[in-house]
């Protein structure tokens, strides 16, 4: 089935050379713009935050940004795409015998995505063969039940709360009509990246479907497990001086007390701002703290620290 | 057998319902989903292929969606006994080993 081409460069604003900070820092700034929390326009920031974290997804991993570029550089955005019978999610498609498709909507990835990097039946992803009927070089069909393994995205914000999301399922057995239904699937509070979901008997002939969750990157947080890890950005005299600030958390503020003396790098650990952990009670928020210098300077300010640094018995480098 | 139990000092209720993200099924109903018998699940913790997402106070194993796509990855490969108990550990330590490894490196690249 053909698909359209995405260009994930282009999604991006970054050439085809970026190296991977490029990649992260263009990535951050337009996840900042675009964050459904943020944008003014609601749903369009949706969709197209979902865009630039399909596009991370693929280019922030080594593996998946190889597959992607061995497509070369000549496919245009939108442009019909078909994909190799590698690369399609087909099962029991081992030596060339195509027997059934499946596609996916609602998972979070486009159809390219789906086509480029989907699982397959059986083992699952590219590390194992499938099961099925080629299992002994046969090309009979399999009768008995075969899983399989999609993946799902999970904004931070349904693994804090837990959710309900609809997918519609596309089957296409062989020599059959395809078949289309959609599917509830409840997303657990708490649910961590690379957690499988199950939905029983979704599979071929009967087997099993498996989501493996994988969490939206957030502009401001990252996950460590039920951990979130943000950054937070001080002035040096706030660094030195001490300040109050307010602080995104995951679906709020929270106000921070910066002590005097603060050193960058330096965590603060707030408690039970993270997310949901299956014993019961929520992880931490982890905030470093990250001091920025101005790059320019005015007459007036350049004075200021010129008798900072004339005053000033404060020594960076005291074993040199 | 109670379906209440202890988990890290959290009560849980496991319940039986087919598709039920999140949740934990008993013994019996995770050989029911595995279409396996339940002293082969037991054999298999026992050698420690898998482990149970918690016990009871009885030490009853319950699992979650994650245990039971392992025991039928585990049943797949041993479908036709190709595949030796030795071996199966090792496909099973490496593939978990790339998940936790894939995680960390999704952390560590965004950090």
């Amino acid at each position: 089935m053909a698909v359209q081409f995405r260009d994930y460069y282009d999604t991006l604003g970054v050439s085809r050379t970026a190296t991977q900070d490029e990649i992260k820092s263009a990535f951050r700034k337009l996840a900042r713009k675009y964050h459904p929390d943020i944008a003014k326009d609601k749903k369009a920031g949706e969709e197209k935050f979902k865009e630039i974290n399909e596009a991370y997804e693929v280019l922030g991993d080594a593996e998946k940004r190889g597959k992607y570029d061995e497509l070369g550089a000549n496919w245009k955005q939108g442009e019909p795409f078909q994909p190799s019978a590698g690369a399609a999610p087909q099962w029991n498609n081992r030596g060339g015998v195509e027997s059934s498709e499946f596609h996916f909507e609602g998972t979070g990835f486009s159809e390219f995505f789906e086509a480029m990097f989907g699982r397959r039946g059986g083992f699952g992803g590219n590390s194992f063969p499938e099961t099925g009927d080629s299992r002994f070089g046969e090309t009979s069909s399999a009768t008995y039940p075969i899983d399989a393994e999609a993946d799902i995205m999970v904004t931070l914000e349904e693994a804090l709360n837990g959710s309900t999301r609809q997918i519609r399922l596309q089957k296409q057995m062989r020599g059959a009509e395809p078949t289309s239904e959609t599917l509830k699937v409840k997303i657990p509070p708490g649910v961590r990246e690379g957690q499988r979901i199950r939905l029983s008997g979704k599979g071929q002939n009967g087997g099993d479907l498996f989501l493996s969750v994988h969490l939206e990157r957030h502009p401001d947080f990252r996950v460590q497990e039920a951990n979130l890890h943000s950054e937070l950005e001080l002035a040096p005299w706030e660094a030195v001086l001490g300040c109050k600030v307010t602080i995104p958390t995951l679906g709020g503020h929270a106000k921070l007390t910066v002590p005097p003396g603060t050193q960058n790098g330096q965590q603060f650990r707030l408690q039970n701002l993270g997310l949901p952990r299956r014993e019961g009670g929520r992880g931490n928020l982890y905030v470093s703290v990250k001091i920025q210098t101005p790059l320019t300077v005015n007459e007036q300010e350049r004075e200021v620290w010129q008798k900072l640094a004339a005053t000033s018995s404060f020594n960076p480098r005291p074993t040199i | 057998m109670n379906d209440d139990f202890e988990y890290h000092q959290t009560r849980f209720k496991v319940t039986s319902a087919s598709d039920s993200s999140g949740q934990l099924f008993n013994l019996t109903i995770t050989a029911s989903h595995c279409e396996i018998h339940p002293d082969l699940i037991r054999h298999y913790c026992r050698i420690g292929l898998v482990r149970p997402a918690a016990r009871d106070e009885e030490k009853n194993p319950y699992f979650d969606d994650d245990g039971i796509y392992w025991i039928r990855q585990i049943r797949e490969l041993n479908r036709e006994g190709e595949v030796g108990q030795r071996t199966l550990r090792v496909i099973l330590d490496l593939r978990r080993q790339v998940e936790e490894l894939k995680r960390e490196l999704r952390f560590r690249i965004d950090n």
